[in-house]
């Protein structure tokens, strides 16, 4: 009844007022909220400009260089301490003679090397010879009892560590901690001073970069809608590619504000160009939009449902994307086909594809699929990408972690570095098969960004491994035993 | 986005540490271990998401290295049969279990050489029991006990010809009963100075690696 009676009062105060009332009333509100908003407002400008102009003011390097010198105190304080705690645990323990006491100095790190099996071999052989000396008149197979012990350590050196599962998990401990806590091992906070920096940094990233990156993030949502109208309407002409090609350059720029990426391109005189295939590693979604940010792509996939259907739709304004029907994408020679198509055309941008299949960890590249690599029309154009662990780690575990789940962790870390490298181009040579021309280029991508070089498929981050590969070495085996 | 959180506060590092007795481990080893078992265990879909607090054979089945081993389904059943329960591997037992095998570090140049002097030496146990894992046996003698434990398949403390025989078809997969027959019969003879259907006890196999630096062979580095 109260509230009634206020709102009769209201309206009628405000209808006794003259027209010259009401608008001076309805300026001044405006230009209060005008001034309230104004840092938000010219902030967007200015994001905005600075991603059509391509410049960038150098904050992002600075903050890094504040966040390392930040770090590197960090770890010296935990470093410290944990030398301290080592030494208390060491002195509390039984002493024994047989015990092998570590001293937490650096050496630690430095685990003593097995010695080379090839030398165990041959004192081995010695050693054995004189007692199965006989070749037996029945057969010439030698078999000793040491052979299980050779294969029983390869065994358990498996168990303990192996090359491929180690690539599906986030990369070791670094070096410097880098006040996350997701990503240490071991961050038992205590030390008063890195407890402090860590709530702290926890603060800053959560509740002062995580909203500003939010609404850069519905900043570049703006952008693309407002560019989709202003294509929709534009009549068809050679001038709406070019359109499409800086819309989605400006687009991908300030996405990549969003995560506080800082790029560094290198060789970029062998950016891919129109009418050619561009292969990368695959480390994280956030790849597309790495890349994107200094060339348009075209991309290809299967066409989806939904949101994500909306999104590609509205893409494919920018530029011409080769989308699949979910029944097509079996058929890998109507795949090869349409891209076939796409590199004809002139004016299509760079097709971009990810042989791995699937995100591996960054330390390592993974077995290419031969599909792209068959299509011999168009020059392969290679690139490595390499994240910067220290700020934030790009790398998707999707067995671990939902997509919304990681975004909203990349948008909470530190800053995500990155540095591109565009190989030379390469094309298939008249006798290569397929496989042999994927191997090259992957060798060639790992030599640049620095990865081990892996012939495992990254399907077995979700797969059991085959059991031809046990025959083979069972045939080894027997080869061995044969020869000796 | 980490590889994994530190080690849970359910398991109590310090008791692990100290129980592991005369092999004890440091803390950055177990945490090492930590690492690689949770990366290890993944529900029966294969992802991450679903931790099961124990390792099982398909878990270990999973890693490619592993399973295009030979001897991978001999190994994981004197594995588990040994130091895991029910066909299953917890962290306590997997500790237990490499820690045994783990390489001795700076300061361990007197315990070789020590231990190398030792020799089993069976009084008035049975065979079965000279095989059981004693608290008081040396790293030596335990890894010793596990390799003859991999050969004995039938599981009566001695190697007959039987068990090297089905040692040989897991190995070479491909070899006619009797190709294998002969390897073994021929094998066996080597230790009992030929005579006919006798077996190989634990002393006799020790007696044959003791020439070998076993300690070394059979060392694993434990830490990344």
């Amino acid at each position: 009844m109260l509230q009634v009676k206020r709102f009769n009062r209201l309206y009628h105060y405000w209808s006794s007022w003259s027209l010259k009332q009401r608008v001076t009333f309805a300026v001044q509100l405006f230009a209060i909220l005008g001034i309230l908003c104004l840092p938000v407002i010219s902030i967007a400008a200015l994001v905005l400009t600075l991603a059509v102009l391509n410049m960038t003011l150098g904050i992002r390097r600075f903050y890094v260089k504040v966040l390392t010198f930040l770090f590197d105190y960090a770890t010296k304080i935990k470093k410290d301490k944990e030398i301290a705690i080592e030494a208390d645990f060491v002195s509390m323990g039984p002493s024994t003679p047989h015990s092998e006491l570590h001293f937490a100095d650096s050496s630690i790190d430095s685990a003593i090397e097995l010695s080379p099996l090839d030398a165990m071999k041959k004192e081995d052989d010695a050693a054995q010879s004189s007692r199965i000396s006989r070749a037996s008149s029945q057969s010439d197979i030698q078999f000793r009892f040491s052979d299980i012990l050779d294969y029983t350590r390869q065994g358990l050196e498996a168990i303990v560590d192996d090359e491929v599962t180690k690539r599906f998990t986030s990369a070791d401990e670094m070096a410097v901690w880098n006040l996350l806590t997701r990503t240490q091992q071991q961050h038992e906070l205590f030390s008063l001073r890195v407890t402090i920096l860590w709530f702290l940094g926890f603060l800053i990233r959560y509740f002062i970069l995580f909203p500003f990156r939010l609404c850069l993030f519905f900043l570049a949502m703006f952008w693309m809608m407002g560019a989709i109208l202003f294509l929709k309407y534009l009549p068809i002409s050679k001038g709406k590619l070019r359109f499409g090609f800086y819309i989605n350059i400006v687009l991908h720029r300030i996405l990549s504000r969003v995560f506080s990426a800082i790029i560094t391109f290198h060789n970029t005189e062998h950016r891919a160009k129109c009418g050619s295939i561009c292969v990368a590693n695959h480390t994280s979604p956030i790849d597309v939009i790495i890349l994107s940010t200094d060339n348009g792509f075209s991309m290809i996939g299967q066409k989806h449902g939904g949101f994500f259907g909306l999104v590609q739709r509205s893409l494919s304004q920018t530029a011409n994307h080769i989308w699949f029907e979910r029944s097509e994408t079996k058929d890998r020679h109507m795949v090869a086909e349409k891209m076939r198509e796409h590199i004809k055309n002139p004016t299509n941008l760079p097709i971009l594809i990810f042989p791995e299949g699937t995100c591996i960890n960054n330390t390592s590249v993974m077995m290419f699929k031969k599909g792209c690599f068959e299509i011999d029309e168009a020059p392969i154009y290679p690139v490595a990408i390499k994240y910067d662990n220290r700020f934030g780690d790009a790398f998707w575990n999707s067995s671990k972690h939902q997509l919304v789940q990681y975004l909203i962790l990349m948008m909470t870390s530190w800053a995500i570095v990155v540095d591109v490298y565009y190989l030379p181009p390469m094309r298939i040579q008249p006798n290569e098969l397929s496989t042999d021309f994927a191997r090259r280029v992957k060798a060639a991508i790992a030599k640049q960004g620095g990865f081990v070089d892996l012939e495992w498929d990254g399907g077995l981050k979700r797969s059991l491994p085959k059991a031809d590969f046990r025959e083979e070495e069972q045939r080894k085996f027997y080869e061995m035993l044969k020869t000796e | 986005m980490g590889a994994t959180a530190s080690v849970p506060d359910t398991i109590d590092v310090d008791e692990i540490t100290f129980n592991t007795g005369k092999w004890r481990l440091s803390k950055r080893q177990i945490s090492s271990l930590w690492t690689r078992f949770y990366e290890l265990d993944r529900d029966g879909r294969g992802d991450a998401k679903g931790y099961k607090g124990y390792l099982d054979a398909v878990d270990l089945g999973r890693v490619p290295k592993f399973n295009q081993n030979p001897i991978a389904k001999r190994l994981i059943k004197v594995i588990f049969d040994d130091f895991g329960s029910n066909g299953k591997l917890t962290f306590r037992q997997f500790v237990d279990f490499m820690s045994t095998f783990a390489q001795r570090e700076r300061g361990s140049h007197n315990q070789r050489r020590r231990s190398s002097a030792q020799t089993i030496t069976s009084t008035t146990k049975t065979d079965l029991e000279s095989i059981r894992y004693c608290p008081n046996d040396t790293a030596r003698t335990r890894k010793i006990k596990f390799i003859f434990r991999m050969y004995d398949v039938d599981h009566d403390g001695r190697l007959s010809k039987e068990d090297v025989q089905e040692i040989l078809k897991m190995m070479v997969g491909q070899i006619s009963d009797e190709e294998a027959s002969i390897i073994a019969e021929k094998v066996v003879g080597e230790f009992t100075e030929r005579q006919t259907n006798s077996t190989v006890s634990l002393e006799n196999f020790e007696s044959t690696l003791h020439t070998l630096d076993f300690n070394d062979k059979m060392g694993l580095k434990l830490l990344k």
